[in-house]
């Protein structure tokens, strides 16, 4: 059963309903006749037109993505895997008898529309990958750690920390998002993004492209980064896979970032979607 | 009380539209039709011979008013 948008718009003006029918009323006269002739747009809504008798409404690209936010980032999936087979894997007999965990990646990449990727096979990974990546999180940890008790302890000194940049993490960036990755599960957001336009009033951005690898993430930040001033790679966690978002712009509202995307929609890939930072 | 501009009616409307959309549910407005939105389940469409898994989505429905 459909709302009557009477009350709605009474309460939205503030106004009483019985004012609000001839404002309405007057509207909609306006609408029809405009549609008529050459079509009408109302911004962040759609384009009304008369198609021979009947009254035609085609919703934005701001509207449909506004309605599609639960599904955001979703996109087709071949359920036909063997009928794109690799050209590479067809010349060399041996990589197929013995796949790398990289190629799989990069395979996952490819379908990388921030869905969570396909798990790697455990049997498939050498033991030694285990112990590159065991390294690699330990040297990440220690650097870490030796960060955290340089910054807080303040060893250094005041005068022996350089100033920050446009392009370097605040030093309470991290303990922030930290405090950010504790409080969600689901999606927690470790960002590079410069101190003035991380504010909690600015939450709001545009995501451009989505990877499961920070090199992959920072090669598409880069190719932006000559077309906007605040391109950005921030991580997130969805079910337990962490996935790295370019971003571009802080926005202090959905509407504010629906209108940069909608104005410039020509330098931004058409599946580019605006999402609030936690 | 002053009464709003037409610009302030054209506004209020939009984001009328558009919250009761973001939330499901459909608008009736009155002269013109109503706007909805109508789930499409995640399905499975062929194209040049592939197989593929389409995403669900959500699609905005506009029915004008009969006779309007």
């Amino acid at each position: 059963m459909p709302t009557s948008i009477i009350p709605l718009l009474a309460e939205r003006l503030d106004i009483p309903e019985d004012q609000v029918r001839p404002l309405l009323s007057t509207m909609v006269e306006e609408l029809r006749q405009r549609a008529a002739s050459d079509g009408v747009q109302l911004s962040g809504l759609g384009t009304f037109r008369e198609d021979g008798d009947a009254l035609t409404f085609d919703p934005s690209p701001a509207l449909q993505r506004r309605v599609n936010r639960p599904y955001e980032g979703l996109s087709a999936e071949s359920l036909s895997p063997e009928a794109e087979p690799d050209p590479s894997a067809a010349q060399d007999p041996s990589e197929e008898a013995a796949p790398s965990p990289a190629s799989d990646a990069d395979q996952d990449e490819d379908l990388a529309q921030d869905r969570p990727p396909a798990q790697p096979n455990a049997d498939t990974r050498s033991p030694d990958s285990f112990t590159i990546l065991s390294g690699v999180l330990a040297a990440l940890f220690l650097a870490g750690a030796g960060w955290f008790v340089v910054t807080q302890t303040n060893v250094l000194g005041p005068t022996q920390n350089p100033p920050p940049t446009a392009t370097e993490t605040p030093a309470d960036q991290t303990g922030r998002n930290a405090t950010a990755d504790s409080a969600s599960d689901s999606q927690s957001v470790d960002s590079t993004v410069p101190e003035d336009e991380a504010s909690d009033a600015r939450d709001w951005t545009i995501v451009v492209a989505s990877s499961s690898s920070r090199g992959g993430a920072q090669e598409a930040a880069d190719r932006y980064a000559s077309q906007f001033d605040s391109v950005a790679v921030v991580s997130g966690t969805v079910d337990n896979t962490t996935w790295y978002r370019v971003t571009i712009g802080r926005y202090a509202s959905e509407s504010t970032a629906e209108r940069v995307l909608t104005e410039r929609a020509d330098a931004l890939p058409s599946d580019a979607w605006t999402h609030r930072l936690e | 009380m002053e009464s709003p501009s037409a610009e302030d009616v054209i506004e209020a409307f939009t984001d009328v539209v558009q919250d009761q959309l973001d939330t499901g549910n459909a608008v009736e407005v009155p002269g013109l039709g109503t706007f909805s939105v109508e789930h499409r389940p995640s399905g499975v469409q062929e194209e040049d011979g592939v197989r593929r898994l389409a995403p669900p989505r959500n699609e905005v429905v506009f029915t004008p008013e009969p006779g309007a």
